[in-house]
């Protein structure tokens, strides 16, 4: 309706009434200002930023640079990066790592939540779901001290095993345990939290259903199945839509501290290539182009998961 | 009827027995790793030695707290994190709360053009160099402020605080205007004192994430003295570049002592590094909640 109405005003009366609107909220949008300021300088200046990939940038060199003067050299770090011996290494352990994380971290808040969701007494679900979501709020430097101090060698898992008759294996040096420990992690670190959404979720099934099934005679798996998942498979979609659009995505900050020379080989993700390339070696427009190209691959997955899942089912993000 | 069959009440308190059972363990599993470390840090030294302690502490000792709390770095740290987070938190509610006010208006001015520039960030960011190249231009490089600034705002946060502000009646702006107050005086007598649940929201999600960070003094702050109690636990406990200085003092004890001492103040500075957000976890489960609900209804 408004629209209508401004699209017919002529074009000078739009922007006297616009003036106007200005002069109107003057007072708001001081208030506004340092916000407004702060997301510009921090989120899009370094959007802006994503053009160092393009350009021959040293250090010192202005940020902001137009014409010559930014030494553009076009897509040659993107080739750079495409035909480097760690381009398939990059892509397999980032894709590999999250899509086994996903895999694991998925659906164990849902079995948890429908899991919850059967328990009676109120108090005690309420004692297990505030325990559940404890290890959300401590920090990734001390879950990975506690989990390098448990498994270490003298730590309390090598000591069971011994007591047990095995023989002590030192976990966190070799790199077949770096996916099995960084699932672990992400799943006991989540779970609980992620698991407050389906919760909220299935809150809201209308109740005459479930007394519905019971007259037909549905025991309680039968409800479970057919009324509560079926009711929170929109919520399901849209997180696992999210995060399939995070797949290219790294947890640097949480890999840095679980990587070592020693599992190198499968825990070098492109999060913690562009941190070397760029933050330790300097290699800013190279680092950048790495960066940016995870970005865009993410995107692509994002909208098509989207566009397939709005295909087939008529969920989806928009 | 499942009522009625005694085949099917039996089956159903086994199902019972067994969920129960499994909640009760999969608490377990998540309260664990935290109750070993206080009962290695409480426990005697020689039993830490020893390698007895399973679950329960074994003995009772305070010798590493008593060293921890004479430690001159461990408390630097301490002072940097509490510095950084008092800081990043208050400007980010008042940043938050001055920019969600105007923007809970029905009739905001290019209101629009402001969503759209809050939304684009959201699902598009610069990534780590341009902003690393960003903090070096500005000066920020080995600074506190590299810290500091950064946390002020957040575009979360903001929208939260619009949210809940948007779902205040409107007629009680509308009345003050018709009086003559400013939008100033709106903001802080009226909005203010009814936006505290949201301000205990932002406010413990931001410091909450502010003092768990350690990757921020990893990017800007080479100097040690500037660490914030993270990165002082990432050095000492996942890196090994640093070790604590266990004092004076522990050279009365005997040598067994002395090593278990050594192990449990690393279990003691973890302990004194969670020990707030234990104690604020009554509320941080009130409010993170509220969050998640508030932020799951935006448009």
């Amino acid at each position: 309706m408004e629209q209508v109405v401004v699209q017919t005003k002529p074009k000078a009366g739009r922007i006297r009434s616009f003036l106007r609107e200005l002069k109107r909220d003057r007072q708001l949008l001081v208030l506004m200002l340092p916000a407004v300021l702060h997301v510009l300088i921090f989120c899009y200046i370094p959007i802006y930023g994503i053009t160092i990939a393009f350009r021959n940038y040293r250090i010192g060199d202005p940020y902001f640079a137009l014409g010559a003067a930014a030494r553009w050299i076009g897509v040659q770090n993107f080739l750079d990066f495409f035909k480097s011996i760690y381009f398939s290494r990059l892509v397999t352990n980032t894709l590999l790592l999250n899509v086994l994380t996903l895999v694991f971290t998925f659906w164990v808040p849902i079995a948890f939540a429908l899991l919850l969701n059967e328990i009676a007494s109120k108090r005690y679900k309420r004692v297990v779901q505030s325990f559940s979501y404890l290890p959300y709020f401590v920090s990734a430097v001390i879950i990975v001290s506690i989990t390098l101090n448990i498994l270490s060698p003298d730590g309390v898992i090598n000591n069971a095993i011994q007591a047990l008759g095995g023989r002590s294996t030192y976990f966190i040096g070799k790199a077949v345990y770096f996916r099995p420990i960084y699932i672990l992690l992400n799943v006991w670190k989540t779970f609980g939290w992620n698991a407050i959404i389906y919760l909220a979720a299935i809150a809201g099934v209308q109740q005459d259903l479930y007394s519905a099934a019971r007259v037909d005679g549905a025991n309680r798996w039968q409800q479970m199945s057919y009324i509560t998942l079926p009711s929170i498979m929109p919520t399901i979609i849209l997180l696992l839509i999210l995060n399939v659009g995070t797949l290219f995505a790294s947890n640097t900050e949480l890999i840095l501290l679980i990587a070592n020379p020693n599992n190198m080989d499968v825990s070098d993700v492109i999060g913690t290539y562009v941190y070397r390339m760029g933050v330790v070696e300097g290699r800013f427009p190279y680092a950048t182009a790495v960066g940016f190209f995870a970005a865009v691959a993410n995107f692509i997955l994002l909208w098509t998961v989207n566009y397939v899942v709005r295909k087939k089912t008529d969920e989806g993000l928009w | 009827m499942s009522r009625t069959n005694p085949n099917a009440i039996r089956s159903n308190r086994t199902a019972n027995f067994l969920i129960y059972a499994l909640c009760g363990i999969i608490a377990f599993v998540t309260v664990y790793p935290f109750l070993y470390m206080l009962s290695m840090s409480i426990s005697s030294p020689d039993e830490v030695v020893k390698k007895t302690i399973v679950l329960l502490p074994k003995g009772l000792s305070f010798l590493s707290y008593e060293l921890i709390v004479q430690n001159t770095q461990m408390w630097r740290a301490f002072g940097n994190s509490v510095l950084y987070t008092a800081a990043g938190t208050l400007s980010n509610i008042v940043m938050s709360l001055l920019i969600a006010y105007p923007l809970a208006k029905p009739k905001l001015v290019a209101r629009r053009f402001f969503t759209v520039f809050l939304i684009v960030p959201m699902y598009f960011t610069g990534g780590l160099i341009p902003s690393f190249i960003l903090m070096h231009t500005l000066g920020l490089y080995n600074n506190i402020w590299a810290v500091i600034i950064p946390s002020m705002a957040s575009i979360w946060n903001i929208i939260i605080a619009r949210t809940f502000i948007k779902s205040l009646p409107y007629s009680l702006q509308e009345s003050a205007l018709v009086d003559g107050a400013s939008e100033f005086r709106i903001l802080f007598q009226i909005i203010v004192p009814l936006s505290k649940p949201v301000m205990a929201v932002i406010g413990l999600y931001t410091a909450v994430g502010i003092w768990n960070d350690w990757f921020t003094a990893l990017l800007y702050l080479p100097n040690s003295n500037l660490h914030p109690l993270q990165m002082f636990i990432a050095r000492l406990l996942v890196f090994n570049y640093s070790s604590i200085d266990p004092g004076s003092r522990l050279k009365l004890d005997s040598a067994v002592t002395q090593t278990g001492v050594i192990t449990q103040m690393k279990y003691s500075v973890v302990m004194v590094t969670t020990l707030p957000i234990l104690l604020l976890y009554p509320f941080l489960q009130k409010y993170f909640v509220k969050g998640v609900m508030i932020g799951s209804l935006k448009e």
